[in-house]
């Protein structure tokens, strides 16, 4: 799967969705649409979001899940939750 | 082999697993303190002794691990109130493993017998006064002893950080004050 980029490589300014196409009857929508906050995360972030709703919310569930410990796990999710909330701040 | 299981097995293992080897351990290193007369009198401390009772490594041992918790237990609610208890536990436990196999250097009081060779004439070693034998397996001894202070101690930092998900420069230095102030309550419970 291609990496969908968050910034621009040019100024590194956080891009935003300008366009959006169906590809069955090929209707193109334009605007300019912010990119929901969880796609600023890096992918390994989102992945952890996706198993962890997945699993019912459960850190235990996860921790097998990963073969790490609790507390490693949470701390995992403590540090989403810290960048979640910086790139709250920066939008 | 992975080695940073050895320096970091709170990573990987869950509670249960940490606790159970650290209660086995704690069976294992106190009956062979016992059996070699060996004393953990303090949380960074091991010394041999002419005599000892069944109970005296258990209890330094349990007085030890509850030092540990409760002083890293407070460094840890400090850094973050959802710390667990039983996590602090494990690391308390498991960082006490280290220190356990020393007791071994006490076959036939050995050691016991070259420390009082050393308290009745300190300048014995530099006089040529002990074997050269014995001296060798003194300074092994002293060698993995230091060896394992660093080990407990890097278990304790990494298994607290895991435990608080602790970060920075004062997360560290309150370690360091947490764990002289474990040895000292140690040292203080155990001499009472």
């Amino acid at each position: 799967m291609k990496k969908l980029p968050v910034h621009c490589p040019s100024c590194s300014e956080t891009l935003k969705v300008s366009q959006l196409s169906c590809e069955n009857c090929e209707t193109l929508i334009s605007g300019s649409y912010d990119l929901p906050v969880m796609m600023n995360l890096p992918r390994e972030d989102q992945q952890f979001i996706l198993d962890f709703v997945l699993s019912g919310g459960s850190l235990k569930k996860m921790a097998t899940q990963l073969k790490k410990s609790y507390p490693t796990v949470r701390n995992m999710l403590d540090e989403v939750i810290e960048k979640l909330n910086l790139i709250k701040n920066e939008l | 082999m992975n080695y940073k299981l050895f320096f970091n097995p709170f990573e990987r293992y869950q509670e249960r697993f940490l606790l159970r080897l650290g209660l086995v351990a704690l069976c294992v290193g106190s009956g062979l303190a016992y059996l070699f007369n060996a004393r953990f009198d303090g949380v960074l401390d091991l010394h041999f002794v002419p005599n000892i009772e069944l109970w005296h490594p258990f209890l330094d041992n349990l007085i030890n691990i509850a030092c540990l918790m409760i002083c890293l237990g407070a460094l840890s609610l400090l850094t973050n109130k959802r710390t667990r208890i039983v996590d602090v536990l494990a690391v308390s436990l498991i960082a006490r493993i280290p220190y356990y196999p020393f007791s071994l250097f006490n076959v036939n009081d050995f050691m016991v017998n070259i420390s009082e060779e050393i308290l009745k004439d300190p300048t014995a070693i530099m006089s040529g006064g002990i074997a050269i034998p014995q001296l060798l397996i003194l300074l092994v001894f002293s060698g993995l002893s230091l060896l394992a202070i660093v080990w407990q101690l890097v278990l304790l930092y990494k298994g607290i950080k895991v435990a608080s998900n602790g970060k920075g420069v004062m997360f560290t230095l309150l370690f360091v004050l947490a764990i002289i102030a474990s040895e000292i309550l140690s040292k203080l419970l155990i001499n009472y």
